[in-house]
């Protein structure tokens, strides 16, 4: 193969993160070789998998063929969560490094098979998450550079501002602190939303959790409510040296922030406190594009006097113009990594702390006290 | 009274106003974090939990602390994660989540 041009096979369907990955590292240069089905996906799953091939003119092959392809040297994975395991491991085995979706996986014990796995054959492994976001760099910078001092609280927000939220009854949520992944119409929001504030604020501290207290909630969604997964989460994280964290988390509805979701960081240290957050920079547009003028007022044509206005004075249309597409920041972090040896985003190891603190935050939830995070 | 009071209060007011006037459907969720300086009058975990109490109209269930840091849990499923921190300047974070929107404020003085 060229090194520069790493050959990449993709282990997912379409409707899963997988679209956005495939992407991404074909945008990084990238070749995209072929997308390959474990067995026993179901067939939903083996269904999306297909589906994928279609869409991007790649052959659909069986995994076991995919990974011996010649070409390639990276997996991305992003199955859904029951068969992350076998398949990241499957692909470890067959020496490729590893892109996974996240959180990586549903359960802690899942996650140590993952890392083990990678640790066992040595090969580099990455899992999707806000760390080589610039105002995740930012903030991390920010601490290492001593402007905060000792940090003693981060505060971190995941906020999903998408779905139709419906009319729901005003009760607390009974917590199940078992695990249930199913791919369906909602997902578990403290852990599809709370992996990002979790890995952002372990990976920020550079230090293990010891203990959760958290609680969950359905506040928004019909769908979720049906499902009896939670939709809202929040948590009280304890770290190893005294930090505290809060997080709050979940899939909160179209109408809740001008844009796809809000992610923020309020890093409390002894010297200052600083906010990072995902809004990008942008330049602000300002027009009259569809919005009727303000009348005009012979007398007062500059708009000057209180007497002269008739009615509210109509606002001019906004929007952002984005300076950058950070889309596919994150691989090409992953690409980079793999080049030079070091690491700028969440590894394997941290990643399966990550389910762990996320385990305990449903136990947690679940018996309605602080859980030792194992 | 201290421009981080001042600013409180007038929040408070703001908040509570929007929400009964119902600009964001039923209030479900509520972020705060203040910040703020030795001339401030640095508010109590339990006057900002008060703000929830005005907003969600029921009984507090469930109270945990860690830090400066409280997560609570109101009768009706409410959940309020608030928390305080001296700072060198006064600094207000707050995301209220309703059923039909949300009110949002991050303000940081220079």
């Amino acid at each position: 193969m060229s090194p520069d041009r790493p050959g990449v096979i993709l282990a997912g369907g379409i409707r899963s993160h997988q679209e956005n990955y495939a992407s991404a590292f074909a945008s990084a240069g990238c070749r995209l070789l072929a997308v390959g089905a474990a067995p026993g996906l179901g067939e939903s799953e083996t269904g999306r998998h297909a589906e994928l091939a279609a869409s991007l003119g790649l052959p659909l092959l069986p995994l076991d063929q995919a990974v011996a392809l010649p070409e390639a040297t990276i997996a991305s994975i992003s199955v859904d969560m029951m068969h992350r395991a076998r398949v990241a491991t499957l692909c470890a085995q067959a020496g490729l490094h590893l892109y996974l979706d996240k959180p990586l996986a549903g359960s802690p014990a899942d996650a140590t098979a993952i890392a083990a796995a990678v640790r066992a054959v040595g090969v580099g492994a990455q899992v999707f998450s806000h760390a080589t976001t610039p105002w995740a760099q930012a903030a991390q910078a920010a601490i290492r550079e001593g402007r905060l001092g000792r940090i003693l609280a981060i505060h971190a927000d995941m906020l999903m501002a998408k779905g139709m939220p419906s009319a729901l009854p005003s009760k607390p949520r009974k917590e199940r602190s078992i695990a249930d992944f199913r791919q369906d119409v909602a997902k578990r929001e403290l852990t599809d939303m709370g992996i990002y504030p979790v890995s952002l604020v372990a990976w920020l501290l550079d230090q293990r959790a010891v203990s959760v207290t958290a609680v969950t909630a359905n506040h928004f969604f019909a769908e979720h409510l049906s499902h009896d997964v939670e939709d809202y989460g929040a948590m009280l994280v304890d770290f190893e040296d005294g930090a505290t964290a809060s997080i709050t988390c979940g899939r909160v509805g179209w109408q809740s922030w001008r844009r796809p979701f809000l992610s923020r960081v309020i890093i409390v240290g002894e010297r200052d406190t600083l906010v990072f957050d995902s809004e990008p920079a942008e330049l602000i547009a300002t027009s009259g594009r569809g919005v009727p003028a303000p009348a005009r007022n012979a007398l007062d044509p500059m708009e000057m006097w209180l007497s002269t206005r008739s009615g509210p004075r109509p606002q001019p249309a906004i929007s952002g113009i984005a300076l950058a597409d950070e889309g596919s920041r994150d691989v090409a972090a992953f690409i980079a990594a793999l080049a030079s040896g070091v690491s700028s985003g969440i590894g394997i190891d941290a990643a399966a702390h990550h389910c762990a603190i996320i385990a305990a935050a449903y136990r947690s939830a679940a018996e309605e006290r602080a859980v030792a995070v194992a | 009274m201290s421009d981080l009071a001042y600013l409180l209060a007038c929040l408070d007011t703001a908040v509570c106003k929007a929400v009964r006037a119902g600009e964001i459907g039923t209030a479900r969720s509520l972020r705060l974090h203040v910040g703020g300086g030795p001339g401030d009058d640095l508010p109590e975990q339990g006057q900002l939990l008060r703000l929830g109490d005005a907003i969600f109209a029921c009984p507090r269930v469930r109270e945990a602390q860690s830090g400066r840091a409280t997560l609570c849990l109101w009768q009706g499923g409410q959940v309020a994660t608030v928390s305080s921190a001296p700072a060198p300047r006064a600094t207000i974070v707050l995301t209220l989540l309703g059923s039909e929107g949300a009110l949002h404020l991050c303000e940081q003085s220079p």
